[in-house]
């Protein structure tokens, strides 16, 4: 018995030592209420959880007697979920809005909720899947509704709402599909659904689908998206920036854990899934185009590029589930790359309207710069890292013989560059009128740094991403 | 006592809570509603472990009950929140944010 605990534990340090330093986190913020003490230890337990990650990599036994999995897939995951939590402190560091209300337990949080960010990609038992899933939305609620004012609260209570009700709404169907199949764990599923499919055609489809429900509502999928912009809006920036990406990839990596489980019932699966797939990025993109506030532009936005990512699903080949990884990396850095000008700009004009970026590259070129980037990597403009994973995402939806997805997606890349585009015109060709020059943080300097780094370097030099992609083996 | 009569209350339980979601404007009995969803779960999740002989699935009704209960305290916290500010607790009432 305590053998396997000690085992499982070896492959599980990052996590735990993440735990752990959220623990004293919290502890420590009792004693230091606005002090340096809890960011710093958040960075040292960041560091540390970073390092027992290089350290523990890939193991081929099952953990906690199988509950979870660490194998390459959920390496490449967890280093995501880190990655957005390291951004994520540096954009709270550059942001007074949170400074101000800023506490320990705020950091401690964040750091809860990687861990729940790395159980959701390693999740191998329905149980674990739904824990993981709660574990991640809770710490996202608190975190919308921490700042003490009226809009956070609406929008933490508007979020709780649609998101308790899709997680119940998944745990029911997981009690129906454990009733038709007598199988919790994610490869007895495997085995046990086929029959139960011939046995039960229209119940285990049902099941399956309220299951879905969940996962829909956290990729903010069309129809379970209405939650995003009022959430996003409502929230501080930096939690913005993670909640676009962290719950996001975790999400994707548990739904394609979970479709490979499924394999069998594909077929009834497909026509859903690629018929929300062409929504998704539609709406998304055509309600962005009227949007004057940048973080609900940045919001919608956000849906569309759900809605691309859904594709690699839709192809529903080894080939798609790699362009979908490798556009989910693209999207880390590009995503928190605009958020992070997003964070520069409202930060010191104290104004959410697309209005203040008018003139931004006489007022901060190198700001300005960064942003075109970005916001052309998101469009997926060539030499860049976004271009790479939409080129691998369109051509899998078409080796699949998905050629209407692929159309879709086409015309839907174009639409997306009109209010993309619109942005860079008002930083370039508008004049900045009585505006002031504009002065990030460094904290700001870093992380725009590194992601604008990475969506170039990338661009260029693809093959060093590609070769990440190995370990993913698992087919639809 | 057959097990067509438990799943006929766990059904009629998941119904009244999406009924509930769905018609209810008061946060407050929005979260009562989630709660009947969850136990309707945790009700399916004990027959089916009964019908099983499988004593996993009983333990996962635990976890929900456990789970139930932070989903109050957060949920609770947030319309505490809402109601201090906002001076409502009725989520059609709170419209600062839309677009």
């Amino acid at each position: 018995m305590s053998g396997v605990l000690l085992d499982s534990l070896a492959a599980w340090w990052p996590e735990v030592i993440l735990s752990a330093g959220a623990l004293v986190v919290l502890l420590t913020a009792v004693w230091s209420k606005r002090g340096q003490i809890p960011l710093i230890l958040s960075w040292v337990t960041l560091g540390a959880s970073a390092w027992a990650l290089t350290q523990t990599g890939v193991s081929s036994n099952a953990p906690f007697f199988g509950l979870i999995v660490c194998d390459g897939f959920s390496l490449l995951f967890r280093w995501i979920a880190l990655g957005s939590i390291a951004i994520t402190l540096l954009m709270i560091m550059a942001s007074q809005e949170v400074r101000a209300s800023m506490r320990g337990e705020y950091l401690a949080i964040l750091l809860l909720m990687g861990v729940g960010l790395m159980l959701m990609v390693e999740a191998n038992h329905l149980l674990m899947a739904y824990l993981s899933i709660e574990f991640v939305s809770l710490s996202g609620y608190l975190l919308v509704g921490f700042p003490d004012n009226a809009r956070a609260a609406e929008g933490a209570l508007k979020y709780f709402l649609f998101g308790a009700l899709a997680s119940a709404v998944m745990l029911f169907g997981m009690s129906l599909l454990y009733g038709m199949t007598d199988a919790l764990l994610f490869p007895e599923l495997l085995q046990k659904i086929q029959p139960a499919a011939a046995a039960f055609p229209q119940g285990v489809l049902l099941a399956v689908i309220l299951l879905l429900v969940g996962l829909a509502f956290k990729i903010s999928m069309v129809p379970f998206h209405l939650w995003t912009p009022d959430a996003y809006e409502a929230a501080p920036m930096p939690v913005a920036a993670l909640l676009s990406v962290a719950p996001k990839a975790a999400a994707f990596g548990l739904l394609i854990r979970f479709l490979s489980t499924l394999a069998p019932l594909w077929q009834d699966l497909y026509p859903i899934f690629s018929s929300l797939t062409i929504l998704t990025m539609t709406l998304g993109n055509l309600v962005a185009l009227a949007q004057t506030n940048i973080k609900r532009l940045l919001a919608y936005s956000t849906i569309a590029q759900a809605g691309y990512l859904l594709i690699g699903i839709t192809a529903g080949t080894p080939i798609g589930v790699q362009a979908l990884v490798l556009y989910l990396i693209a999207y880390l850095f590009m995503n928190f790359g605009a958020f992070a000008c997003a964070v520069a700009v409202v930060e010191q004009t104290g104004s959410e309207s697309l209005d203040a970026f008018r003139g931004l590259s006489t007022r901060a070129p190198v700001l300005a710069f960064a942003c075109v980037l970005f916001l052309l990597s998101l469009a997926g403009i060539p030499p860049l890292f976004g271009f790479m994973g939409k080129f691998f995402l369109f051509g899998a939806a078409l080796q699949a013989g998905q050629t209407l997805v692929a159309v879709a997606a086409v015309i839907n890349s174009a639409i997306a560059l009109y209010y993309y585009v619109n942005i860079m015109r008002l930083m370039f060709l508008q004049s900045a009128g009585e505006a002031q020059a504009l002065q990030p943080v460094p904290a700001l300097h870093l992380a725009l740094g590194v992601c604008a780094l990475a969506t170039l370097f990338f661009g260029l030099f693809p093959s060093s991403v590609l070769s990440w992609l190995g370990p993913i083996r698992l087919v639809l | 006592m057959t097990l067509r009569w438990f799943l006929l209350v766990s059904h009629a339980l998941f119904c009244l809570g999406v009924f509930g979601m769905l018609t209810r404007r008061n946060a407050i009995a929005m979260l009562l509603s989630i709660e009947l969803l969850l136990n309707a779960a945790g009700l399916n999740f004990v027959c089916f472990s009964r019908i099983f002989s499988n004593a996993q699935a009983q333990t996962i009704a635990f976890f929900v009950i456990a789970l139930a209960a932070c989903e109050a305290v957060v949920g609770l916290a947030i319309i505490l929140s809402l109601s201090r500010h906002a001076k409502t607790v009725f989520a059609d009432e709170a419209k600062l944010l839309s677009g």
